[in-house]
């Protein structure tokens, strides 16, 4: 359902810029729209991603490497 | 910020930055949605769903952001003095019991060397300030000034309200709250007049989120559209909408895993946004400068110059007027 709901709300606008033949703002917003994608699809799970988390995950990876090197 | 990045690391590097900003940019603004949406689910509206608020503010920034700069500008220029004056005279009345014994714990020695433990201030909200950078080039006079006087005032703001905390609730009780500021507010009854005065101090503060809101989602669309220099405005819109309505609901898992964010990391991730980024640009800059080579003389550098370039991007604008420089 979620799927659908989400192609509703993307695929219009998609299809208008491929039809006015505006490549970049179509990449542009496909790249925006598989991003908001991602996002989504966890919420609608109920089980969302904890982006500062996955920041934190991150940080504390570079620091261990700078603490190791 | 876009220009800039374009113009001191070329195409493919400056893209990179570019795009990592608009992530932070994105990030703080669903900080940003949250923290609305959380206080008025715990406040007003227990029974509304989040989304709901996020979709309904976003929509509001994506139409000031469409507008322009000097549409966000003039609002805040409207808003904030009108804003201030309630504001104040609210936490004064809240201070009706007032008890100075209050700021006693604050001169015990583990006090205050715990102060300049806790960096997290540092990073929340003063270095979300770069966001401002992608409002420089459209602004006249002296910025680097008005920057500082801000970012004073803001500190001083900050410092006083949490006095007024300090010296009406206590620091036990305060650290016991979600919302301190509410609640300290709730329990002021001068006389019948003001009983329901946290109703006056909600909107207050909604509208003074919502501003930086405002300048965040302008931020965001304003860095893509310099980068990519996209025809049409509205899909970036909506894209950067959606973009920022799924970061709200996932950018925290709750108030502990909030806190443990803020005292560990919000200082690190902020400064290298804010301090870290702008710094290397500005080596790089230095470098190539030194090298005799002039940064924004290549190819990347014209690509990302959208705001003053002739092409259909700039065209399509993003509603700054030609006169504000933009």
């Amino acid at each position: 359902m979620f799927h659908l709901l989400y192609f509703l709300v993307v695929g219009p606008v998609l299809v208008y810029l491929l039809v006015k033949r505006l490549p970049r703002d179509a990449a542009l917003f496909i790249t925006l729209s598989v991003l908001a994608y991602v996002l989504w699809y966890g919420i609608a799970r109920d089980q969302p991603f904890v982006i500062t988390r996955l920041i934190a995950q991150g940080i504390s990876g570079v620091m261990a490497l700078l603490g190791a090197a | 910020m876009a220009q800039i990045s374009l113009a001191a690391l070329g195409r493919p590097f400056g893209t990179a930055v570019a795009a990592l900003y608009f992530l932070h940019f994105s990030a703080v603004a669903g900080f940003v949605l949250r923290n609305l949406s959380d206080f008025l689910t715990g406040t007003i509206l227990p029974r509304t769903p989040g989304p709901v608020f996020h979709f309904m503010f976003l929509v509001v920034a994506s139409y000031a952001a469409a507008q322009g700069v000097e549409t966000i500008a003039r609002l805040n220029q409207l808003l904030t003095p009108l804003l201030a004056f309630p504001f104040w005279f609210i936490i004064l009345l809240a201070t009706v019991n007032w008890d100075w014994t209050r700021f006693v714990p604050a001169f015990r020695p583990e006090s205050l060397a715990g102060v300049f433990r806790f960096n997290g201030i540092l990073g929340f909200p003063f270095l979300e300030t770069v966001a401002l950078l992608m409002i420089f080039p459209v602004s006249g006079g002296k910025k680097g000034r008005a920057l500082v006087a801000g970012i004073a005032t803001a500190a001083a703001s900050i410092s006083l309200t949490v006095f007024a905390i300090i010296g009406s609730v206590g620091v036990e009780r305060t650290a016991k709250l979600t919302f301190p500021i509410y609640s300290l507010v709730q329990e002021v009854a001068v006389n019948d007049v003001f009983i329901n005065i946290q109703s006056v101090i909600s909107i207050i503060l909604l509208t003074l989120i919502f501003i930086k809101l405002q300048v965040l989602f302008f931020a965001a669309f304003e860095i893509l559209r310099s980068t990519f220099r996209p025809v049409k405005r509205w899909p970036l819109l909506l894209g950067v909408l959606l973009v920022m309505a799924g970061m709200a609901p996932s950018i925290v898992e709750n108030s502990i895993q909030n806190w443990e964010w803020s005292e560990k990391y919000t200082f690190i991730h902020n400064a290298i946004f804010g301090l870290g980024i702008p710094a290397l640009l500005l080596a790089v800059t230095l470098i190539r400068l030194a090298a005799g080579n002039r940064p924004g003389a290549g190819r990347g550098a014209r690509a990302g110059a959208g705001t003053r370039s002739a092409g259909k991007g700039a065209r399509s604008g993003s509603g700054m007027r030609p006169g504000t420089g933009g």
